[in-house]
């Protein structure tokens, strides 16, 4: 699932404000429970709602509230035996009970501060998490982009321009061999026409004029270099059209490129 | 987490009543149903509170949505509507009655009818879903507004909101 698409998709806010069935609002539960990122989208709207419920806070009239405990059943509180006490306990007790009144609203703030935060730690460390998988694909593309460096600079390795046959003249394509190490690599594809699902490319080495398979190779990725097979004591590349997974030996009637070493 | 006895019960109703009091009034505008509904309000938490799992979302949001569909349930019953003859109640009710910010002194908060300064379509979207129950589909249909729009449109609406509380 694209979580980022089903994010900005508008259902979390839909959710929210209750026009979603029963149905795609149980989806979404699950989907909360299951992605931090997604949870941490939601608490954030449902800070934005209750901001705006605040916005609109009204207080009703003050005999409500006993008519509404007198609805209530109270679970007991424990019998308090009263005993005459000095007057120092009873300041103390006072101040306690001040003090008691004090840190249960602060507990109430502190615990919704608690949980504002804990949805700014969810989203920050999938922020975090999200930016250390780039920094890994940008490392992985610089590596690769350093071993075709190093590939160019190698003494041993020729740049062979292959061009398109009379199948499709402005067809061309580079094959990049390491004479020593043997290594093949093909780029620079342009002009090919696309083949069919049961179709693939293939190159081949001529060898003492023989056709060697080097492997096929496919039309995407046409900005990479696509390693292909090693291959020894070329004197030409060339590519054919052949059956998907490629053929024993050339349709030399499907040759596209060509190209001397 | 709220104990259940009369102190849970203060903690609760000096925390909270007042901004589920004003959800309530919002939807159904009269002092006397919203009092009601603020009642039944509070036994219904009350009774479901052991209910209400945290991994689904925040405590204040549960109990804006139990405020919110009982007045939503009043709102379309036919108690309600038999003593609001006069009044089109299906048609848009709107927010942002000046006279209702002015009577009951919301500049304290300092946010003035925040959604009265939304674009108009946006404000009917939160309007009939928020403040009238409808469902998305039901808004596509009645309205005809394509179903994707009715989501992108309140995805909108909502960061418009964001932006006026910063």
């Amino acid at each position: 699932m694209n979580i980022k698409e089903y994010i900005s998709s508008g259902i979390l806010e839909t959710y929210l404000l209750g026009g979603l069935s029963e149905a795609e609002a149980g989806e979404v539960e699950t989907y909360v429970k299951q992605y931090p990122e997604i949870r941490a989208e939601l608490d954030k709207l449902e800070g934005d709602l209750e901001n705006i419920a605040l916005s609109y806070a009204k207080a009703p009239s003050p005999s409500l509230k006993s008519r509404i405990a007198s609805e209530l059943d109270f679970v007991e509180e424990k019998e308090v035996q009263i005993i005459p006490i000095p007057s120092f306990y009873r300041m103390a007790i006072a101040a306690s009970v001040v003090l008691a009144i004090i840190s249960t609203a602060s507990a109430g703030y502190f615990w919704n501060e608690w949980q504002k935060a804990e949805g700014r730690v969810i989203a920050l460390e999938v922020e975090k998490s999200s930016l250390a998988n780039n920094i890994n694909l940008t490392k992985q593309e610089l590596d690769k982009t350093n071993s075709y460096l190093s590939l160019v600079q190698d003494t041993n390795s020729v740049l062979i321009t292959l061009k398109g046959s009379a199948l499709s003249p402005t067809a061309a394509a580079k094959v990049l061999w390491n004479k020593k190490t043997q290594e093949v690599y093909l780029g620079g594809l342009a002009a090919l026409p696309v083949p069919t699902a049961e179709q693939q490319y293939q190159l081949w080495a001529i060898v003492d004029g023989q056709p060697v398979d080097a492997g096929v190779f496919d039309m995407e990725n046409k900005n990479v270099l696509q390693q292909l097979k090693t291959v020894a004591n070329a004197q030409a590349f060339a590519v054919t059209l052949e059956k998907k997974g490629g053929s024993p030996t050339p349709t030399l009637a499907a040759l596209y490129l060509i190209g001397n070493v | 987490m709220i104990s259940k006895d009369k102190k849970g019960f203060d903690i609760l109703y000096n925390n909270y009543s007042s901004s589920l009091y004003g959800v309530i009034h919002l939807i159904v505008k009269k002092e006397e149903y919203s009092e009601e509904i603020l009642q039944d309000t509070f036994l219904k938490i009350w009774k479901k509170i052991d209910d209400y799992d945290a991994s689904k979302g925040r405590f204040f949001t549960w109990m804006l949505n139990i405020a919110r569909n009982m007045a939503i349930d009043k709102l379309r019953s036919k108690e309600f509507k038999a003593g609001n003859k006069t009044d089109d109640i299906s048609s848009y009710v709107d927010i942002g009655d000046t006279g209702y910010a002015d009577k009951h002194n919301m500049d304290h908060i300092g946010v003035k009818d925040v959604l009265n300064k939304l674009p108009e379509e946006h404000r009917f979207l939160i309007q009939k879903m928020y403040f009238e129950g409808y469902s998305q589909s039901e808004i596509a249909e009645e309205f005809d507004i394509p179903l994707g729009t009715v989501k992108t449109r309140v995805r909108t609406a909502m960061s418009k909101l964001r932006e006026l509380f910063q």
